[in-house]
Order: structure tokens, then C-alpha cells, then sequence
């Protein structure tokens, strides 16, 4: 079981006298180490949901959508939907409108705290200093390439081509692949997608690895 | 883009959403779509209103996808120039520069000493660091001249004062870093000044002028006269640039010498791409 699920399962059992979240995790998987991989799924898309949605702290609304669902269970509530993630949203987009709602009365919608890395006071991007900032980047594009050497000869071609470019022949690229490979567009769109989530998992393992040792 | 930059109305969301979160593919898309959303933002393809949108809905941790997209633009278009960038030849001239570079050699040379006997000693790894901590230009001592072809906006190529940030990039001769590509330095915006440090490889001369030329062999500063020094990796000669002159692209540092009948002979070169932050 993840970290972060047996913090929360410890957390929610204290609030929900421990019933509610017990359901969920038999709800989401056969066992707790599925249940923990599934939760940690609808937990990211809550958080996805949330920020598509423009709200500016995503995790303190997933928290409260997480405890509402918990809640429901408890009270003998029984999630019918073939996805339990859809019966989420549902409570989420609740969430969300009663914040927003929250946040008007309060007048502080005009300025949430946390929007835009790039704004001064901001908590989650300090101001750094150039000089490392531009070793940092560096050592970013050092790790991307050497991800994008491992990838396979079909694979960098496809980043290559569908990455590569930019404004209106980048789109008329991308109609061409699609039409070379036989595939929808939004399936093209999808394979490039994973490639890409795994390059940046690559770069974001070598620069975790590498931290204060690399060297250029 | 319109839902990811809440462009929508609650129930065009709410729509949208129900079509897209029953399937995993309709939520692996909207994901898609949200890193070429991050991509276009990067490339500066976003309308200014849409571009305020986007850096309004930022959050945390999302400065890191707009890292790796940038990051991942300069790789690709690092490696879709590789082959235009092997056909660039830079222009081998000779110049008949030696007499006014000969004249300059000896007003320079007390300044130059002055430099080197103020300049803190070098920390071990010095050579190998593409950026360093900002250091103080001696305002005392006078570097090695750059000048500026005349077809140049005035002012470029001045050596910046006492305070100015400074970023050190040691370069080896040749056109490529590695069989990855250029050797790309990363100039951040609060840089006033780069010096380059040329590794000089064979024996010859310890004069030097230094030319930087753009990717187009155009001309953008002429460096006179330099000395070479000593260090832990060999001979090295120091070329001081004012970061103005960088702008994002590939340039060519060319170290020439006095060769016959006073006409410069190229030495070596020096390949670069910057990248401006």
C-alpha cells in the first residue's frame, strides 16, 4: 500500500470512524495493494480535474471530495457506476461549485493564492537564481537527450515528427502521420502522448538521480 | 484548448467531461491535448489573451511540464538542424589585422597582466562548469578589446561593469559538442556578460584575435588582442562577450593568429548554440 494511502486511510479512519474508507478500498480493488494503485488513479484525476477546471489549489478540493465519497459509504451510499472515478466526478463537480461559491462570498476570488508559477510570492516556483536556473535547464536538456537515445529507433521518430515544428505546419504534419500510419488522429495523439510521459519520466528519474552531482 | 483554458460554460464542461472521463483513452486524451497546450505556449503560438489564460490557470507543479516542453522543443529542433548545421562552413579568411592588433598588443598588455593578477584564483572544477557564480570585472584592468564591425548597433560587444553577472563556458575546438550536437549554453536573462574560455589545442602562437560569427558567417565581434594562460587543462585564451550580443542561435567563435606577411591565420573554431532564458 502506498505512503500516501495509508495516510489518508489513517486520516479518513478518524473522521469517518474508519467504516467509509474501508468500502472504498473494497470498492476499488481485490486487494489493497490494487485498491492503493486505484485510488492513487482517481486521486490524480481529481487533481487533473480540478486544475482543468481553473481552480487554483487542486488538492485541498480533491481531499474534501475523497472525504465525501468516504462519507456516503459510511452512511450505506453504493456506487453503481461501472467506473467508481465517474461517481467521484460527480461529487467533485459539487465541490468545485460550492468553493467557487465559498470564494465569491469571501471576495477573494480576484487573487487565489498559488496561480501562475510564474507571479512573485509564488510557493511551489521560488525565484531562483539565474545562474542556476540555466544549469538546471542544462542539465534537463542533457538528461532528455540521453532519454531520448534509449528510446527505440520507431519511437524517436515519432517525438521527432510529432513534437518537432510549430503553428500551422505542425498541424499539417501531424494530419500526414496520421494519414501514413492508417490511425485517427486522436490515436496518433495518444501514442506520442505516452511516449512522451515516459521521457519525462526518464528526465525527471535522471535529474532526481543526478541531483547535485551532475556534472557536464 | 477551449475546456483546458476555460473557455467553456459550465455545462459545455460538464459535456464535454462526461465524453471524455468515461473512457481512459477520452482522459489520456485531454492530457494529450493539455502537454500541446503547454507546447504552443512554449513556442509563443498562443494569442496574447489565450497566453494570459493559460499562465493565469497554472499551478503547482505544473512549472515542470512547461520545463520539459521547453526542454524538449530545443532538443528537437537541436536535432532537425543537425544536418543544415553540418553544412554550414564558416568562412576561413585571412585578415590582415596583425599591424593594428600589433600596435595594441603592448597598451593592452599592462592591463591585461593587471587583469589576470586581480582575477581570484580558479576553483578546481572551474574549467569544467558551464556557468558559475557572478563575479566582479576589475574595473581597473583593461581586458582585450572587443570591436564591433561597424554594420552592428552601437554598444554591443561592451565589456560590463564592476557587478555585472557573468556566465563562464569553457569550449573545446570543433563544430560539435558530442555526436548528440552543438555545445548549447543556456544564457540566463539576468546575464550581463559570457566569457568564453577557448581551450587551445596545438602549440603555436600565444597571441590571439578572436571573431564571432552568427550561423550566416556574419561578422558580430572582433576580440583583440588575447593572450593565452596556463590552467589545469592546458593553454586556454579568455574571450569576454556582453551577453546583448547573444541572442538565441548558433554562432562560431573563430581564434585566429599572426601567420605570413601579417594576415591572420584561423586556428581553431568554436561551435555554439545559445539558448536564451
Amino acid at each position: 500500500m502506498s505512503p500516501r494511502l495509508e495516510r489518508t486511510a489513517s486520516g479518513v479512519r478518524g473522521s469517518l470512524t474508519g467504516d467509509g474508507f474501508e468500502k472504498l478500498l473494497t470498492l476499488l480493488g481485490p486487494d489493497r495493494e490494487r485498491a492503493g494503485e486505484e485510488y492513487e488513479a482517481i486521486r490524480s484525476k481529481l487533481v487533473k480535474f480540478f486544475r482543468w477546471r481553473g481552480w487554483p489549489r487542486p488538492e485541498d478540493l480533491v481531499d474534501e471530495t475523497i472525504d465525501r465519497v468516504c462519507w456516503r459509504l459510511a452512511e450505506g451510499e453504493v456506487i453503481r457506476r461501472p467506473d467508481p472515478f465517474l461517481y467521484f466526478h460527480g461529487v467533485a463537480k459539487n465541490v468545485l461549485r460550492e468553493a467557487w461559491q465559498t470564494q465569491e462570498a469571501t471576495k477573494t476570488r480576484q487573487a487565489p493564492a498559488g496561480m501562475g508559477f510564474s507571479r512573485s510570492g509564488d510557493d511551489h516556483a521560488p525565484p531562483v537564481d539565474g545562474v542556476d536556473e540555466a544549469m538546471e535547464r542544462e542539465a534537463r536538456l542533457s538528461c532528455l537527450e540521453r532519454c531520448l537515445d534509449h528510446l527505440g529507433a520507431t519511437e524517436q521518430e515519432l517525438i521527432a515528427r510529432y513534437y518537432g515544428g510549430q503553428g500551422s505546419e505542425l498541424i499539417e504534419r501531424r494530419r500526414r502521420m496520421a494519414e501514413e500510419m492508417g490511425i485517427p488522429l486522436n490515436a496518433l495523439r495518444i501514442r506520442a502522448y505516452r511516449v512522451r510521459v515516459r521521457l519525462a519520466a526518464c528526465v525527471e528519474a535522471a535529474l532526481r538521480r543526478n541531483s547535485g552531482e551532475y556534472d557536464h | 484548448m477551449r475546456y483546458l483554458l476555460g473557455e467553456l460554460t459550465d455545462a459545455e464542461c460538464d459535456e464535454l467531461e462526461e465524453a471524455h472521463f468515461a473512457t481512459a483513452d477520452g482522459f489520456e486524451e485531454l492530457q494529450a491535448v493539455e502537454q500541446e497546450l503547454t507546447d504552443a505556449y512554449v513556442a509563443g503560438d498562443l494569442s496574447p489573451e489565450r497566453r494570459l489564460r493559460f499562465e493565469s490557470r497554472l499551478v503547482a507543479g505544473q512549472h515542470r511540464d512547461v520545463e520539459f516542453s521547453r526542454a524538449l522543443r530545443a532538443v528537437l529542433q537541436d536535432r532537425q538542424s543537425s544536418i543544415a548545421r553540418a553544412g554550414v562552413r564558416v568562412r576561413r579568411r585571412l585578415v590582415p589585422w596583425l599591424p593594428a592588433a600589433a600596435a595594441a598588443v603592448f597598451i593592452s598588455a599592462v592591463g591585461w597582466l593587471a587583469l589576470r593578477a586581480s582575477r581570484p584564483e580558479e576553483p578546481p572544477d572551474a574549467g569544467r562548469r558551464e556557468t558559475s557564480p557572478p563575479v566582479s570585472t576589475p574595473s581597473q584592468a583593461a581586458p582585450p578589446t572587443p570591436t564591433v564591425p561597424s554594420s552592428t548597433a552601437p554598444g554591443r560587444g561592451e565589456i560590463p561593469t564592476d557587478r555585472s553577472r557573468t556566465l563562464s563556458v569553457t569550449l573545446s575546438a570543433g563544430l560539435t559538442r558530442n555526436d548528440r550536437g552543438l555545445r548549447r549554453i543556456v544564457v540566463p536573462a539576468g546575464a550581463d556578460r559570457v566569457v568564453f574560455t577557448l581551450v587551445v589545442d596545438d602549440e603555436g602562437p600565444t597571441t590571439y584575435r578572436a571573431v564571432l560569427q552568427n550561423a550566416s558567417g556574419k561578422d558580430l565581434l572582433e576580440v583583440s588582442p588575447l593572450h593565452e594562460r596556463a590552467t589545469g587543462q592546458g593553454r586556454v585564451v579568455d574571450i569576454p562577450v556582453g551577453a546583448q550580443v547573444l541572442a538565441d542561435g548558433d554562432y562560431v567563435l573563430q581564434l585566429q593568429s599572426p601567420g605570413d606577411a601579417g594576415r591572420a591565420e584561423d586556428r581553431a573554431e568554436y561551435a555554439f548554440r545559445v539558448i536564451r532564458h
